[in-house]
């Protein structure tokens, strides 16, 4: 398929999802009678009214998991384009990433051994 | 301790302290609901709209299953695949929030009004609600007994009650046909 | 026998009188339990007997129970069971409507605890003792006794029927 046709079919796509939401959204508005009753806008807590603040508070040994994440998230976008194209590289194209996977491995290592990958 | 007289000492009076009871069983407000394609349309267009609204909404109902006591059971029974609720639209939901209809399957204590009352606010309009069962209804085997509210109808607006202590699932089903007819009758006149 | 014990007592009444002799109780059968009727002032000595006794070791204290006898005054039952020898028994405490005070069990056994604060609130009587006095099952703010024969009932909801017209409208 040429240009035009790939990607036609995307703009398609994403018209129709915003025209479905958008009509969804608006019509709930429109045909929906609204009545406003005191205890609507009560945060749910299965009829008891809610105890404490509604935020909750996440422990911040969560920030390792962001991290790791990150990082590999960011390594797996790399590889991304190199896996696409690998058929069309020449050979020292797949030492390069071996290097750099294997550097990101040693972080990984590095990682497990001071023990960021156990639930404290 | 005697006084001379033939009785004894009386204890004292037993006088019943009901602290802020009475506030807590006051009925549910209903304040006016309007839908805005009611002041948008024309009304030649509202008819056709009103009769496609009522039949999807009759088509879809979601109840909050409210199950409180033994009707919990009954109803769970009719949700089953023997007496399937789901081939008329009706799929349990356990949040108020995106749900249609309240079921309210048990007996309504007075310490549980103030969570029904709540719950049936935070539920979106159009909303309906089925009274399931004798205790739901009027208070059902408890009746006269104070700490049993006598009829959730007491506190929110039912539109169908079911009879029966429990009801059978067929009669819950008729119940909900019995909705279904409602909705389709009073569709001009709903928002 | 100390107190002259009629011959068709219960066997667990019989080894009762002996081991705590110095307990008055009036002995009764129901059907399931052998009951032990003692008045408030001698209850928490023939509790205290009852657990601590290796002979008797009632060490589970299976049910509370409180009861509103009218004139008579209120009642609490309380039902022992031994896991060591396996036996039950069952002990009344009548205490009168001008001072419905019994000690409290929370000490002996504190499955005590919940069920007498169910029975302080329906029936309207006082443990003496219990460190938690509070509504059980009631709300917090209720200071009502609904187990009491002379609380209020409500009035009966008739549902009407088509003919009458709907609820609230004189017909």
């Amino acid at each position: 398929m040429s240009f035009y046709d790939t990607w036609s079919a995307v703009l398609i796509a994403a018209i129709a999802g915003f025209v479905l939401v958008f009509t969804a959204l608006v019509g709930a508005r429109l045909l929906g009678p609204f009545a406003r009753e005191r205890g609507k806008g009560v945060s749910y807590e299965c009829g008891m009214l809610p105890v404490g603040r509604n935020w909750a508070q996440v422990h911040v040994r969560y920030y390792l998991f962001a991290i790791m994440f990150l990082i590999f998230d960011v390594e797996t976008i790399f590889i991304f384009p190199w896996a696409v194209t690998f058929l069309d590289l020449p050979e020292f194209a797949f030492w390069y990433m071996f290097t750099f996977i294997v550097v990101l491995g040693a972080g990984l290592l590095y990682a497990w051994r001071r023990g960021v990958l156990e639930w404290r | 301790m005697s006084d001379g007289a033939s009785t004894a000492a009386t204890p004292p009076a037993y006088v019943p302290d009901y602290g802020n009871e009475a506030e807590r069983l006051t009925p549910v407000e209903l304040p006016e609901q309007t839908a805005a394609y009611r002041i948008v349309m024309p009304g030649i267009l509202q008819t056709g709209v009103d009769t496609v609204l009522a039949m999807s909404r009759k088509s879809s109902l979601w109840p909050m299953t409210f199950g409180l006591a033994c009707c919990a059971i009954e109803m769970i029974g009719t949700f089953m695949s023997n007496h399937d609720l789901d081939r008329f639209g009706i799929v349990p939901w356990p949040s108020p929030r995106q749900s249609d209809v309240m079921i309210v399957s048990g007996t309504v204590t007075k310490k549980m009004a103030p969570a029904i009352k709540l719950l049936y606010e935070q539920m979106p309009n159009p909303k309906y609600v089925i009274s399931m069962g004798a205790c739901a209804t009027n208070g059902g085997p408890y009746t006269e007994y104070d700490r049993v509210l006598q009829g959730v109808d007491k506190i929110i607006p039912v539109d169908v009650y079911v009879p029966g202590c429990p009801p059978r699932p067929e009669s819950l089903l008729d119940g909900f046909l019995a909705l279904q007819a409602k909705i389709m009758e009073e569709k001009g006149t709903v928002g | 026998m100390s107190g002259g014990a009629p011959a068709d007592e219960p066997a667990i009444a019989t080894i009762v009188r002996e081991r705590l002799p110095d307990v008055p109780f009036e002995v009764s059968q129901t059907k399931t339990y052998a009951d032990l009727r003692v008045s408030p002032a001698h209850f928490l000595a023939l509790a205290t007997g009852l657990r601590n006794d290796p002979e008797l070791a009632f060490d589970l204290l299976r049910n509370v129970v409180a009861l509103d006898m009218e004139e008579e005054g209120l009642q609490a039952k309380y039902q022992l069971y031994s896991f060591r020898h396996g036996h039950a028994l069952q002990l009344t405490v009548p205490a009168p409507l001008a001072d419905p005070s019994i000690p409290t069990l929370t000490g002996l056994y504190p499955a005590a605890d919940w069920h007498e604060r169910e029975a302080a609130e329906m029936v309207g009587l006082v443990f003496s003792g219990h460190p938690d006095p509070r509504n059980l099952l009631l709300e917090e703010d209720l200071r009502i006794h609904p187990l009491r024969k002379a609380h209020p009932l409500q009035k009966a909801e008739i549902l009407q029927g088509i003919e009458d017209g709907p609820p609230g409208v004189e017909v």
